[in-house]
């Protein structure tokens, strides 16, 4: 799941080096916290939260074939 | 091509361990099946027997590229590629495993998925598909000067979805001159609406619209008061 969001992440921003995710398991719950440059916090972001949805649809999907709960959070 | 490596330990997780330092693979990268459970034994290890794991390397998605009609293997163009290339690390990251096609019309790139257990990266009423196709118009968009379009399926949904949409268009149309009255449609994203408009816009009698917000968006169908 941690792959996945860094690999997604790292298509959309401009410098995918500084991409990196924390994963915190909780339970049955995992938290994915996604860190990038802070010029390349709009390019997960998008306008109105677009980009963030459509991450975390894709991550969505990847937790409920694990049978996992999933958050994502974009952290600065 | 897959490779797998059989391994023992004293416990499965020794012989898990073993197996992963030999691939250089942690645990995510791989499908681990356990063989033998082992048993570790009584006192002074009377009884005990080796665990056995075998573990093995996922094949990788099968890719190629080619046109519509006969899926002969042409290149592709580089935007195909770009395209191919961001579906198919999605799809694997997911978990799924398939065969990806792309053709091109004009400014449009498709992308088809098809595969055994492809259905479970759809979502439910196509949300992640779109979530997918989404992505892969901003990283094909990174990637190009020109402005592309990418269109992504999996299985057929959307060629279904819009073949469903048009017959439910039609039939809820139907009722709206018979009862009189505007109906509202079942919330539904842009492309969807635009299916149901255009289904309608020739039909005589109703008139459509969308009304609300995003993403409860939704078309009324109503009837045209002559």
């Amino acid at each position: 799941m941690k792959e996945l969001l860094k690999t997604i992440a790292s298509e959309l921003v401009n410098d995918p080096e500084k991409v990196s995710v924390k994963q915190i398991d909780q339970g049955n719950t995992t938290v994915l916290e996604l860190s990038v440059a802070p010029e390349d916090m709009g390019k997960v972001i998008g306008k109105g939260g677009r980009r963030a949805q459509a991450i975390r649809s894709v991550i969505k999907a990847k937790a409920t074939r694990d049978g996992k709960r999933v958050i994502v959070d974009i952290v600065d | 091509m897959s490779i797998s490596v059989e391994k023992t330990g004293r416990n499965i997780q020794e012989a898990i361990q073993a197996a992963l330092d030999e691939l250089n693979l942690s645990e995510e990268e791989v499908v681990i099946e356990v063989l033998e459970e082992g048993d570790e034994g009584g006192i002074l290890g009377i009884g005990r027997k080796e665990a056995r794991v075998l573990v093995s390397i996922e094949d990788e998605p099968q890719i190629y590229y080619g046109d519509d009609e006969d899926h002969t293997s042409d290149p592709g163009t580089e935007e195909e590629v770009i395209a191919v290339e961001f579906v198919s690390k999605v799809l694997s990251g997911i978990g799924v495993r398939g065969n990806i096609t792309s053709y091109s019309e004009e400014e449009t790139v498709y992308v088809d998925v098809s595969g055994k257990d492809v259905g479970a990266v759809i979502g439910r009423h196509g949300e992640t598909l779109d979530a997918i196709q989404y992505l892969a118009n901003l990283v094909l968009n990174r990637h190009t000067d020109d402005r592309k379009r990418v269109v992504v399926d999996i299985s057929g949904y959307r060629k279904r979805r819009e073949d469903s949409l048009k017959s439910l268009a039609v039939r809820t149309a139907e009722k709206v001159i018979r009862v009189g009255k505007s109906y509202e449609m079942e919330p539904m994203n842009p492309a969807e609406r635009r299916i149901i408009h255009f289904a309608l816009q020739d039909f005589p009698g109703v008139t459509t619209f969308s009304e609300g917000a995003e993403p409860e968006r939704c078309v009324i169908i109503s009837p045209v008061k002559e």
